[in-house]
């Protein structure tokens, strides 16, 4: 028996020390605030890329203001639904949510503070994502796609001058193709093998190029009930059409999904390959790869042979992440200080210059004058200042990407047909509306 | 007797295949962690392009190790991980251990329920429990965001591969009799357990040691739902920022990479003596 | 341990097991409970609204036919798994433990790919299926190499194997070793004194011996390579075109990717008790060929 209590008092004796240890590892977490606001506030980033400049720019407002913003990462490969619903759950979701568009518009009416009435509203107008006429969430950022080209690899390849302007029907592009090949280049196009950008950037253009505006809702709506099939249905022969023509001269085949996204900014980069389809955000890659040399632009994804339709002459661009803020544990006191430091980012000097600088955005307040430092960026938004831009985002549901990113990933790997691609569709937006 | 001698030649020649064919399948299986360990000290577009070259052409470069050793706050995470693993590992061997032991030898109902149910548990998928977990110890008791929380579901998680373990070696290699002996000479039921018992699982528990610090030390999705507080990350969650969603920062994660996997290697290397040393059999002898 | 009264084999309860499995219970059984419940609700994994809705999210399972498909295609990579690695692992422990020199720098070079995890080693791996392989191929003129594992569904998914494999056999020697270690060396001697071969020495000593450790290898190799997740995610994504998405993958994209919480933890449901089953009677069946050491 005194063997037993011994063996109780040292077992408890050992968890105390354990509590005694965390309680200073809690003591030396607590106050760490000191500056004259004691406010703290959290904003989950489900955008790696920018998790450095975040911190920088959360440091800065710290240091400006005394209220501690902590930004925290969502993991690749961890989907920030799961990581926001995990968070819910928890009873401890951030105050301020950088979320795609899609997760927003499902959360917005029972978590998020309705952000109509702020004063940024007027700077970002047409940009908003509103639902049943409310806005809650500020839009983060400009993200533009399109077909990405080296301009440098073209002229020197083909000795002659590269008028990308010219590029504005699907015969052209196919021309040019044709030529480079000629000239040497076997293969003048990158198709990366994502799902996310075969099915969310590729795929999407089927729906937003209705009319480059709201159509696509009534596209997606007629997909769910059926009424719309895809062979009646001009924009998608079109894009079908042109994705043959990519898929044709792919610099990855015969391996279409053989390619890695490690490779494919070197084919661009190196000047191996003349155009590759992706986005803004893709400028880092191609800095890694040692491509910073070249002059890179945006060419739009060229549909049909009508040199007017607005699909041929500008590219598609969009506010593509979104903040919202927590109104369901959020104090008043935080909210307003997220608030705060949205405005911060629209109207203060030094965030607009963070946002364009240490996270290298396109920020989508238009009074923000900090020009992008990079190639890519500077592209998109030298397009939105001459309306070269369509801002047509079509919101599907969070599966699109991957359910039909494997159908388009068969599609190029030509291990199915065209109608196979099609019903593929028209079975994933008719099982939407059950 | 010749049979004996040719037997000899051919021992050689067996060892010498054996031998071979050893140290090919170790490069295999050592192959990634040089390749890590090359690549760490190469920028991201030397990984990309020449992942296999050995040396980087401004030669060596530890410019990677000092952004990561920075970026993800070494110290601190070190600590935190340090503290979390130490602590749910010598919890789960005490605690599995003596419930196993409790297992085997009292081996009624309420034994066979609680085994069949632990056993049972190691195949319930963590992504099925994950979001009650959190709202319960979240959501209803506010225990997240403590390491003392996050050591208790290691625990938790953890017991019931640890029990098996043990169980099975209890079961099969520990005489009764040693410890019929023991109580006769009127040691009582936690004396014998500890004096007599534990000692002996010595290669098991080396084992397991070995296999609950790993878990531990590595462990990602529990620890990113029980820690959000900068303050309290481990190593695994402090490399985080190192992903972006379009492009990784290679370089760096391969040197922090190294850096969290070291302490675990020179743990292992020193723990292997303890399997090896076979305390079990030489115990059962006397 | 003997218990003389009720009093006593409470208290032995007390000291011996109930720590032990108050933690278990409070980690494991009581959120495995709650999300049982769960699965009988519409609940989408966020929101504060949530109605019962009985066996809806059951029927959903079994009209889910992508959750079939990647459930058969789980089995069919347990089996090879659990054999390969087993078999691996076993010869590792064995040769291991033999009295060669240089034993300790062989197995921690064995055990070094459990080092290493997630997205890194998904990492590794693709650039060696991808690149290394296929410039192996080229060169060598061998065929079969030139072309990438993983663009292709049956390749990518022998990759699936091939990697777990190398990752887990060190894993699963470690515990034969303590197997081997376990066994006494007396008997063995004995054996030889009366004339036993390597082989037979293995075959009618070293393997009976061995069961217990079998036993937890085969359910641990089991139960792991039917939950396999990580290695799913960062080797192939699923991919080609969704072809190798397992059980667990399709499970967590269910919830999360399609938002159908209820479905997904239903599937999650569904899939343990499987597992649960295959393993009960692996254990069961195992346990039964155990020599009394």
């Amino acid at each position: 028996m005194r063997k037993m209590k011994k063996m109780i008092s040292v077992l408890l004796v050992g968890s105390m020390i354990m509590a005694s240890l965390t309680g200073c590892g809690k003591k030396d977490s607590g106050d760490s605030s000191t500056g004259k606001s004691n406010v703290a506030i959290t904003l989950l980033n489900s955008k790696g890329e920018i998790q450095e400049g975040l911190e920088t720019i959360a440091k800065r407002y710290e240091a400006k203001t005394g209220v501690s913003v902590e930004v925290m990462a969502c993991a690749s490969g961890e989907s920030p639904f799961q990581k926001i619903s995990s968070m819910y759950s928890a009873g401890n979701p951030p105050t301020l949510a950088i979320l795609d568009t899609t997760d927003v518009k499902e959360l917005a009416e029972e978590k998020a503070v309705d952000l109509s009435s702020e004063d940024w509203i007027k700077e970002v107008e047409g940009l908003t994502t509103e639902v049943n006429g409310k806005v809650y969430s500020f839009p983060f950022c400009i993200e533009g796609r399109g077909i990405i080209y080296n301009k440098t690899a073209i002229e020197e390849t083909l000795g002659r001058e590269f008028d990308p302007s010219t590029i504005n029907s699907y015969d052209s592009l196919k021309a040019i193709f044709e030529e480079l090949k000629a000239a040497g280049m076997e293969y003048p196009i990158v198709i990366s093998k994502e799902d996310w950008s075969l099915g969310a950037h590729q795929l999407q253009y089927v729906y937003e190029t209705k009319d480059g505006a709201n159509g696509w809702e009534e596209v997606i709506a007629q997909l769910k009930s059926g009424d719309l099939k895809l062979a009646d249905y001009d924009r998608f022969e079109q894009f079908v059409q042109t994705f043959d023509l990519l898929k044709e001269y792919n610099i990855n085949n015969p391996e279409p999904l053989a390619a890695t996204y490690e490779q494919d900014p070197i084919f661009l980069a190196e000047g191996d390959a003349a155009f590759w389809f992706n986005g803004s955000w893709a400028w880092p890659n191609l800095l890694e790869a040692g491509g910073e040399g070249n002059e890179y632009g945006f060419i739009p994804y060229v549909l049909g042979n009508d040199t007017s339709d607005f699909a041929n002459n500008q590219i598609q661009a969009c506010a593509s992440k979104q903040v919202m803020i927590d109104k369901e544990k959020a104090s008043d006191e935080q909210i307003q200080a997220a608030k705060d430091f949205l405005n911060y980012l629209v109207y203060d000097e030094e965030g607009q210059k963070g946002l364009v600088e240490d996270c290298s955005i396109i920020p989508v307040a238009a009074n923000n004058a900090f020009e992008p430092s990079d190639p890519l960026g500077q592209a998109i938004k030298q397009a939105m200042s001459t309306d070269k831009v369509f801002t047509a985002a079509a919101i599907v549901p969070g599966d699109h990407w991957s359910v039909l990113g494997a159908a388009m990933q068969k599609y190029l790997a030509g291990e199915s047909t065209k109608d196979e691609l099609e019903k593929s569709i028209e079975d994933y937006w008719t099982s939407q509306s059950e | 007797m010749a049979k004996n001698h040719i037997g000899g030649t051919k021992t050689r020649i067996k060892n010498i295949g054996i031998y071979t064919l050893l140290v090919l399948v170790f490069l295999l299986y050592m192959f990634p962690f040089i390749f890590i360990v090359i690549n760490s000290l190469k920028t991201k577009k030397e990984i990309i392009k020449t992942p296999l070259k050995l040396l980087s052409e401004q030669g060596l470069n530890f410019d990677n190790f000092v952004k990561a050793y920075e970026k993800m706050d070494f110290a601190k995470a070190f600590t935190n991980s340090m503290f979390v693993t130490l602590s749910a590992t010598v919890i789960v061997i005490i605690l599995a251990a003596m419930t196993a032991y409790y297992y085997v030898r009292v081996n009624n109902l309420l034994s066979k329920i609680f085994f069949s149910l632990m056993v049972a548990s190691m195949i319930i998928p963590f992504q099925a429990i994950m979001i009650p977990l959190v709202s319960i110890y979240g959501a209803k008791l506010g225990m997240l965001n403590s390491r003392v929380t996050l050591i208790f579901m290691h625990v938790g998680f953890a017991i019931s591969m640890s029990v098996f373990i043990f169980h099975g070696f209890i079961k099969s290699n520990i005489p009764i009799a040693l410890e019929e002996a023991a109580y006769i000479d009127g040691c009582s039921r936690t004396k014998t357990f500890f004096k007599i018992i534990f000692p002996l699982l010595k290669p098991t528990t080396a084992t397991l040691v070995i296999l609950n610090v790993l878990a531990f030390w590595n462990d990602f999705l529990l620890p990113s739902l029980v820690l959000t507080k900068e303050k309290l990350l481990t190593l695994p969650l402090s490399t985080y920022k190192f992903y972006g969603t379009y492009s990784a920062d290679l370089g760096t994660i391969m040197a922090a990479l190294v850096l969290t996997v070291a302490p675990i290697l020179i743990l292992y290397v020193f723990l292997q003596k303890y399997i090896i040393s076979g305390v079990v059999s030489g115990a059962v002898k006397s | 341990m003997r218990i003389k009264d009720k009093k006593e084999g409470l208290k032995t309860f007390g000291i011996f097991a109930l720590p032990g499995i108050f933690v278990f219970v409070a980690v494991v059984i009581i959120p495995f409970l709650y999300g049982l419940y769960l699965t009988f609700t519409d609940w989408n994994g966020i929101s504060n609204a949530s109605n019962l809705v009985g066996f809806d999210n059951y029927v959903n399972v079994f009209k889910d036919a992508e959750f079939w498909k990647a459930l058969l295609l789980t089995l069919k990579y347990v089996v090879c798994s659990v054999l390969f690695v087993n078999v691996v692992a076993f010869f590792l422990a064995y040769v291991l433990t033999s009295k060669l020199k240089g034993v300790g720098f062989f197995r921690t070079g064995f055990f070094t790919p459990n080092l290493i995890g997630g997205v890194i080693l998904g990492f590794i791996w693709q650039f060696v299926f991808s690149r290394v392989l296929v410039n192996i191929g080229n060169t060598t003129g061998i065929g079969f190499l030139s072309k990438s594992f993983l663009a292709d569904p049956t390749k990518a998914f022998w990759a699936m194997v091939i990697v777990t494999v190398w990752q887990t056999s060190g894993y699963m020697m470690i515990i034969y070793i303590a197997g081997f270690t376990g066994i006494s060396s007396d008997v063995l001697e004995a054996a030889s004194i009366d004339g036993a071969t390597g082989i037979q020495k293995l075959k009618n000593i070293t393997i009976p011996l061995m069961m217990p450790s079998f036993v937890i290898c085969t359910f641990l190799t089991l139960s792991r390579s039917f939950m396999v997740y990580d290695l799913n995610l960062s080797l192939t994504g699923g991919e080609p075109y969704g072809s190798t998405i397992m059980a667990a993958m399709h499970v967590y994209n269910k919830a999360f990717t399609s938002r159908q919480y209820g479905v997904g933890q239903a599937e999650a449901l569904f899939l343990f008790l499987m597992v649960a089953i295959i393993s009960g009677v692996q254990i069961y069946l195992g346990k039964r060929k155990e020599v009394e050491a």
